[in-house]
């Protein structure tokens, strides 16, 4: 029988994609860049608690002094609610601080990893770990 | 933008009541310490046994949390041929070059990142959840993912002939001893078996042998036979724990998905 491989090509493809192909909707790769951390402080204007993915939006103040806008996604919110979370975990009017990772393209986007609600010092994490880069 | 301060320890509080309360399944003996998962598996007034339940397939034991979730995800989930080298998956000619073609497009064409239908292979071993509904002459299986369903036809009706393409295909099902023996066609083209986008064609024929190894946990073998794609079948054995008391919530993926303008390959 003939066999048909991926030879080199595959191999090293898996070696940079095998692991970060997994997603409920898109992977992390088609959209944020793991080389892109990122860390702000913000305030919660907007909470959009819905499949495919839950989106927070917060107003951060830029080294300018100016409010930027910046939209953070989460995992969808059956995910979420099987660990714990619930549609009023966050709410708008907190204040966040919140790690994760930047887009790709450059917008003012990012995949929330980390989200420490200052009030109360509760820290929020997006998945079952944070201790770990895609 | 300022780095954050270390913080207190994670302490989410316990689910609010922002679903349907657990309700046991009749079908697991309850201890004083909670329901008796390793007891026996439950049979039916006909004595089959009961598949029924809700279920989730296991986290891949050796897995690391991954992707924009950070979640330990099912291994047949994000690739059906992990039990196989990856450079000796027997894929044919046309198959490699479109795998090749999924792969380096870094999940940016994936169907499920467009909101289509997730399809059968997917569903069956991806994060979320399904739930069997079992009588003498059909099973139904109800998928969170996509909230779509496969009906499982065990009365003895013949196979489709030049079916119509189904993302869910064509089942049919018989008992052979304890084993559920579930054989589907009927599939689309170009389907996607796994995150990684391993092909699959019109010409597949899945089958699927499921097994409740006892009360709280569920088996299922599964051949993939398509020629079009592979020179010989792939099988693969995902397992399954019960959520125990637990029901389906709704995944509609078109709800918000605002991602696609963002992909970048």
């Amino acid at each position: 029988m003939r066999r048909y491989v991926l030879g080199w090509f595959g191999a090293t493809l898996c070696s940079l994609l095998c692991a970060t192909q997994g997603s409920a909707h898109h992977s992390f790769s088609a959209e944020y860049d793991a080389n892109k951390p990122i860390a702000m402080m913000g305030t919660v204007t907007k909470l959009e608690w819905q499949n495919p993915h839950t989106w927070f939006y917060i107003d951060v103040q830029d080294d300018a002094g100016k409010l930027v806008n910046w939209g953070m996604e989460l995992a969808s919110p059956n995910l979420l609610l099987r660990q714990g979370w619930t549609r009023s975990t966050l709410k708008i009017g907190d204040v966040v601080a919140v790690e994760g990772y930047g887009s790709k393209n450059g917008q003012n986007i990012g995949n929330a990893r980390v989200i420490v609600l200052t009030a109360t010092g509760q820290r929020l994490v997006a998945g079952s770990s944070v201790e770990r880069t895609p | 933008m300022r780095t954050l301060a270390a913080v207190a320890v994670l302490a989410l509080a316990a689910p609010a009541a922002a679903q349907w309360a657990k309700v046991p399944d009749a079908g697991v003996p309850q201890t004083a310490d909670g329901p008796n998962l390793s007891a026996k598996a439950p049979r039916t007034a006909d004595r089959k046994p009961d598949l029924s339940g809700t279920w989730l397939v296991d986290k891949d034991p050796d897995g690391k949390p991954q992707g924009l979730e950070q979640l330990v995800f099912p291994k047949y989930f994000v690739n059906v041929a992990a039990d196989t080298d990856f450079d000796k998956v027997p894929l044919t000619p046309d198959a490699l070059a479109l795998f090749r073609e999924r792969l380096a497009a870094g999940g940016t064409t994936s169907p499920d990142a467009f909101c289509k239908p997730a399809g059968v292979f997917e569903l069956l071993s991806g994060p979320l959840p399904f739930k069997i509904v079992q009588t003498p002459k059909l099973v139904m299986i109800l998928y969170e993912g996509d909230t779509v369903y496969r009906q499982i036809f065990l009365d003895g009706r013949r196979p489709v002939e030049d079916p119509e393409p189904r993302f869910m295909g064509y089942s049919t099902g018989r008992w052979n001893g304890d084993t559920l023996v579930v054989d589907s066609v009927g599939f689309k083209d170009e389907m996607w078996l796994d995150g990684m986008g391993h092909p699959g064609s019109s010409k597949t024929h899945l089958t699927e042998r499921y097994r409740r190894t006892d009360a709280g946990h569920l088996a299922i073998e599964i051949t993939i036979d398509d020629t079009v794609s592979y020179t010989k079948p792939l099988t693969y054995a995902p397992t399954f724990t019960l959520l125990h008391g637990e029901d389906l919530l709704e995944y509609f993926c078109a709800e918000n998905e605002k991602d696609a303008p963002h992909y970048t390959p």
